[in-house]
């Protein structure tokens, strides 16, 4: 394959991230594998002793597990959603950002499933879902979903890699060389050939197509398994797209995390510039207004409809003794902040919108606790239960653990997968031109814009 | 350092101490036993006759301390008392209810009731711990007979119940209350009580209760304890009851094993629109890795 | 005298009741079709019901349960007059019944359907049920398939004590989002847990709007000398870690004719409990017709407008025997003070 000088210049700023770890990598490397090996440990006292290590009891049966599973789904969508309208927009700044978008689809969506294992009382038997599955049971829905929509983002996310594995193949890495060998096999013989490209084009617009509606169904299914059940809080018919819009907006926000960090990391000030940030902050603002939308309608209907067990939820939510300063965090904090640093400009800077995200996808966890726990320990019929765990949920050492691991184990593959492909699709974004002139080119559109406004406005007054 | 043959010792007296308690525990036990009185058991004798089958219940207990235990798994002597003595019918051991049941078999009962007037007894031989104890009861054979009877529109149990007398079989004289019932799955329905006159009786039939799936219903008359026949039951079928509905299972529904049509229809269809795409995607690649060879093959 | 008629008849209803319930017995559903083929079935068979048969009604042969098939048995039997007067014979050893397989618990008993009508006006927390309850299916203290509640519907009404099995709804929400059809509703209207095919996923128990469902979150201390029968979806016993279990409704007893622990445990006849579709249910003590008990007593189904369509009946706490204090009798301080908080009661 041959390449323009300018790809080269590209690559050569990206080899140093593929074949060499700094010390600060090989410590952060260390203590994630620790992290996982604290989980396995979590995992292995779980499984012998029972799920009586946990702190969920009769009344509340699901806990920081399934809280866990719908976050990580839920982040997923920074690459199915975001890559894949962006993509089929044409949008021309994407280029940079779609690979880390869909790396945390396929690692969040790899990630997300093992909490609902662990929350499975019998591992054992999880193959008696592939017997005895039941087409009417939502988690067999999500079973299904689950599994093609992890299979479409692989294939996405390799769709969009094989021009840099075509360039890696051409140019291998000095270190560890077997991965060579994976880079030649990987890139199918690629060389952009008309042909290939055309092919590569097509197959990729295809999938961009399939994956919108499928990510939205996956979370849609997700809603369902709460929303099917006859619990205050849960059976609602706006579940579905309240779920929706808050997993995008939570993906955004890992997003824009991501991108800073390795903004940062990676140094790469040049490629994502504050042209990025801004743009998906705007695209943060509008899905946290939808999100705050969601939130106000839910509570809102419920409020006034006043069901004694809803109204039981609600109590719960805004007692200052229970979940008030967390519902305050999560419904107001989480979508106000986010949008006053994004809106004004004078908040508006690289830093504050990672900060602004950061604390959206905070709230965005809070929200998800918010969601699964007051719920059940709002049970329709009293609970006189003389034991306290059996009435309030509290996590224990076991559930942390795991949800640290988790965390790390996110951290872990994203990492490794960065030292196996580049970050920024490298051919890609030789192709285009820098972006200072594309930040220019913009400006004199909406300025031409602008002008054009004026002219009909003065005509109209004229 | 340790004596070996002191450890070996010492594992000795560890292996036996098991059995040396054991044997400990066995000899006070027996010693208590030996030593208390033996209690007093009371047996309760009583006569079912259920349509042809002659049946005795004898019924054991004991005082413990404050309250009666049943005994269970004690022989009962079961005999039928003559003139002359006494002739054995056999045995039983109680059950669980301190009940041992006996059926007395239809020749013996022949050849040893007078004007059909029989004396059983009934004996608990005793054992260390339980005295012995007897009891008997004197029993006039009854013969009761149920059967159906329409009337214009309305339908009737009809019972008739008859005894020996010398060598013929009279209607019962005596004003006897008789009990009926429809069985149902764990106890009886009564479906009305009323005496005999005249060694007969009619009650309305209780047309409003569901039998089974054809109808089918099972009417019960009795005499319960009764000082001169005892337990007396007869029982008769007919199909004058409601049918039941019956009960058909379904197979398709949200509760059922299988889902509803439409929704394995839908999913077929989304999923095979999903996998189709990633198939022809698949396709996509092979078809790229194929356009290299041919590069490759132009290039020579 | 008896009619010719007559004796056929009976001989004919003797014949086909055991028929069903042999038929029941494997298939777990009633084909009338096939009861008469095999009407003119051994003659073996015959005599050997007939005992029971002439004692009474052939559920009175549903003392023998399960495995112990008509054909196969030649074990030493025994006699047992039943309270209510009938005579059965079953076999030594099977006296405590040999459960019924997973395939066959998947159906229905015959044409029965099952109801629970629960008199409210009758309790007083004598917490008998839920202690029979747990003696019969080996459960540990702190599980209770039956739960007592302390109601009170606003703060101007009167508290009353509220006995509360699973509700075994004929709309059960728990079995349409069970994964892998652990939990079933079969013909006779009980809702059952297959606790070996059970994952443990707990969606069954976020479903149920009733708090009937209760998870094992440890292995359950049982020694396998303690117990007296193996496991069957039919008598939930010994329950397994990391599953479901819930009230089952005690199918095992019905196949047996036996009435289940809660009802006979309790001192005040509470319970009534039986066959929708011989309209007749029973407490121990008395039985009535069903559906005018329901009608005279103006009975309900607990939360009804959730469309679950329960199986349980409440008749309302009307003139209650006791009050409700009584139920505070024999439990401590710190019970009554939640139970008192819940029920919005002030001292």
């Amino acid at each position: 394959m041959n390449i323009d000088s300018k790809t080269q210049r590209t690559l050569n700023k990206f080899i140093p991230q593929l074949e060499s770890m700094s010390k600060f990598g090989i410590a952060f490397l260390v203590i994630l594998i620790l992290i996982f090996f604290a989980g396995v440990y979590a995992l292995y006292v779980q499984l012998t002793e029972g799920h009586i290590v946990t702190g969920m009891r009769d009344q509340v049966v699901w806990g920081l597990f399934i809280v866990n599973f719908i976050f990580f789904i839920g982040i997923s969508y920074a690459g199915a959603l975001i890559s894949g309208i962006l993509h089929l927009l044409r949008v021309p700044w994407r280029s940079p950002i779609i690979r880390m978008a869909e790396i945390i689809t396929v690692v969040s969506t790899i990630i997300g499933p093992t909490y609902i294992l662990l929350c499975v009382g019998r591992l054992d038997r999880v193959h008696h879902l592939l017997l005895f599955g039941r087409i009417q049971s939502p988690i067999t829905w999500d079973v299904i979903a689950i599994t093609t929509y992890l299979s479409g983002s692989i294939i996405f996310l390799y769709l969009a890699t094989i021009r840099d594995f075509a360039l890696l193949r051409d140019n291998p890495v000095k270190v560890a060389r077997w991965r060579n060998w994976f880079y030649k096999v990987l890139s199918m013989g690629y060389s952009e050939t008309p042909k290939q490209k055309e092919i590569l084009a097509r197959a990729t617009d295809l999938l961009s197509i399939v994956i919108i509606p499928l990510a939205i169904l996956v979370h849609s299914v997700l809603a369902w398994i709460f929303g099917m059940t006859l619990r205050p809080g849960w059976h609602s018919t706006i579940f579905a797209p309240y779920f929706v819009v808050a997993a995008v907006y939570s993906g955004t926000g890992v997003l824009i995390l991501a991108m800073w960090v390795f903004r940062k990391v990676y140094k790469l000030e040049s490629y994502i510039t504050k042209i990025h940030f801004n743009y998906l902050g705007y695209i943060l603002v509008m899905l946290g207004a939808l999100y705050g939308y969601f939130t106000f309608s839910e509570y809102l209907t419920s409020w006034y409809g006043s069901i004694k067990w809803d109204m039981e939820v609600l109590h719960r939510l805004f007692d200052p003794s229970d979940y008030w300063w967390w519902f305050f965090f999560a419904a107001f904090i989480g979508v106000l902040l986010p949008i006053i640093i994004v809106t004004v400009p004078r908040f508006r800077n690289i830093n504050s919108i990672a900060f602004a995200s950061l604390i959206a996808v905070f709230a965005l966890w809070v929200k998800r606790y918010l969601i699964i726990i007051p719920t059940l320990e709002a049970p329709l019929l009293p609970n006189h239960d003389l034991r306290p765990e059996f009435i309030h949920y509290s996590p224990t050492w076991v559930e942390w653990t795991l949800t640290v691991s988790g965390v790390g184990m996110f951290f872990l593959m994203f990492f490794l997968i960065s030292k196996f492909i580049p970050i920024i699709p490298v051919m890609k974004i030789s192709e285009e031109k820098d972006y200072n002139s594309l930040r220019k080119k913009v400006k004199e559109r909406n300025l031409r814009r602008l002008m054009k406004q004026v002219r009909k406005s003065d005509t109209v007054n004229g | 350092m340790y004596n070996p043959i002191i450890i070996i010792k010492m594992k000795e007296i560890k292996n036996s101490l098991p059995t040396f308690f054991a044997l400990l525990a066995i000899s006070l036990l027996s010693f208590q036993a030996m030593g208390q009185e033996p209690v007093k058991s009371r047996n309760s004798l009583e006569y079912y006759k259920i349509s042809e089958h002659r049946v005795l219940k004898a019924t054991l207990k004991a005082k413990e301390g404050r309250n009666y235990i049943f005994l269970q798994d004690f022989p009962v002597e079961f005999n039928i008392v003559i003139d002359t003595g006494s002739v054995s019918l056999g045995s039983s051991n109680t059950n669980e209810s301190g009940e041992a049941i006996f059926e007395v078999p239809d020749e013996m009962f022949r050849l040893h009731s007078t004007n059909g007037v029989t004396s059983f007894e009934a004996i608990f031989a005793g054992t260390e711990r339980y005295k012995p104890s007897e009891s008997s009861l004197e029993v006039k054979d009854l013969k009761m007979n149920l059967s159906f009877t329409q009337e214009e529109e309305e339908k009737q149990i009809l019972l008739t119940a008859t005894e020996l007398n010398g060598d013929e079989s009279v209607p019962i004289s005596e004003e006897l209350e008789i009990n009926f019932y429809v069985p149902r799955t764990f106890t009886l329905f009564p479906i009305g009580s009323k005496s005999l006159e005249s060694g007969k009786v009619i009650i309305p039939f209780p047309v409003d209760l569901p039998g089974d799936t054809l109808g089918n219903m099972e009417v019960i008359a009795k005499i319960e304890g009764n000082d001169t026949y005892g337990n007396v039951s007869v029982s008769s079928a007919i199909n004058w009851g409601l049918a039941q509905a019956k009960i058909v299972e379904t197979n398709r529904g949200l509760g059922d094993t299988n889902a509803p049509l439409w929704m394995v229809y839908t999913l077929i269809v989304l999923l095979s629109v999903v996998w189709f795409h990633y198939m022809y995607i698949l396709y996509s690649i092979y078809l790229i890795k194929k356009e290299s060879k041919k590069a490759l093959a132009e290039n020579m | 005298m008896v009619h010719p008629f007559c004796n056929d008849l009976i001989a004919t209803f003797k014949i086909e009741n055991m028929q069903i319930h042999k038929q029941a017995l494997e298939m777990g559903k009633v084909e009338d079709s096939q009861v008469n083929k095999e009407a003119g079935n051994s003659r073996r068979n015959f005599i050997r019901y007939s005992v029971a048969a002439g004692a009474g009604s052939l559920l009175g042969a549903s003392l023998l349960t399960g495995k112990i098939n008509a054909e196969e048995s030649d074990g030493e039997k025994v006699k047992v007059l039943t309270t209510d007067g009938r005579l059965v014979e079953v076999e030594k050893g099977h006296l405590c019944c040999e459960p019924v397989s997973h395939e066959v618990a998947r159906h229905g008993i015959g044409n029965k359907k099952m109801v629970m009508v629960i008199d409210l006006s009758k309790c007083r927390n004598a917490r008998e049920c839920v202690k029979g309850c747990q003696k019969m299916h080996y459960l540990p203290e702190d599980i209770e398939w039956i739960k007592l509640f302390l109601m009170r519907d606003n703060e101007d009404t009167g508290p009353y004590w509220f006995p509360k099995p699973c509700l075994h709804c004929n709309n059960p929400p728990c079995v349409k989002v069970c994964p892998v059809g652990a939990t079933f509703k079969r013909s006779d209207g009980i809702v059952l847990i297959d606790n070996d095919r059970c994952i443990g996923c707990k969606f069954c128990m976020a479903a149920c709007p009733y708090s009937s469902r209760v998870f094992n979150w440890k292995e359950p201390k049982i020694e396998p000398h303690e117990l007296d029968k193996n496991y069957s979806p039919e008598n939930s016993t010994p329950g397994k870690v990391g599953t479901v279990g819930k009230c089952d409704f005690c199918p095992d007893m019905v196949r047996q004719g036996k009435l289940p622990s809660c009802v006979t445990s309790c001192p005040n006849g509470v319970f009534y409990y039986g066959d929708e579709n011989l309209d007749t249910v029973t407490n121990g003590s008395e039985t009535l017709r069903f559906k005018k008990l329901l009608n005279d007593r103006t009975a309900y189904r607990f939360m009804e407008e959730l469309g679950t369509e329960p199986s349980v009946y409440y008749l309302p706490p009307t003139n209650r025997l006791f009050d409700y204090k009584v139920g505070f009798n024999d439990i401590s301080e710190e019970e009554i003070a939640l139970y008192k908080k819940e029920a919005r009661i002030e001292d």
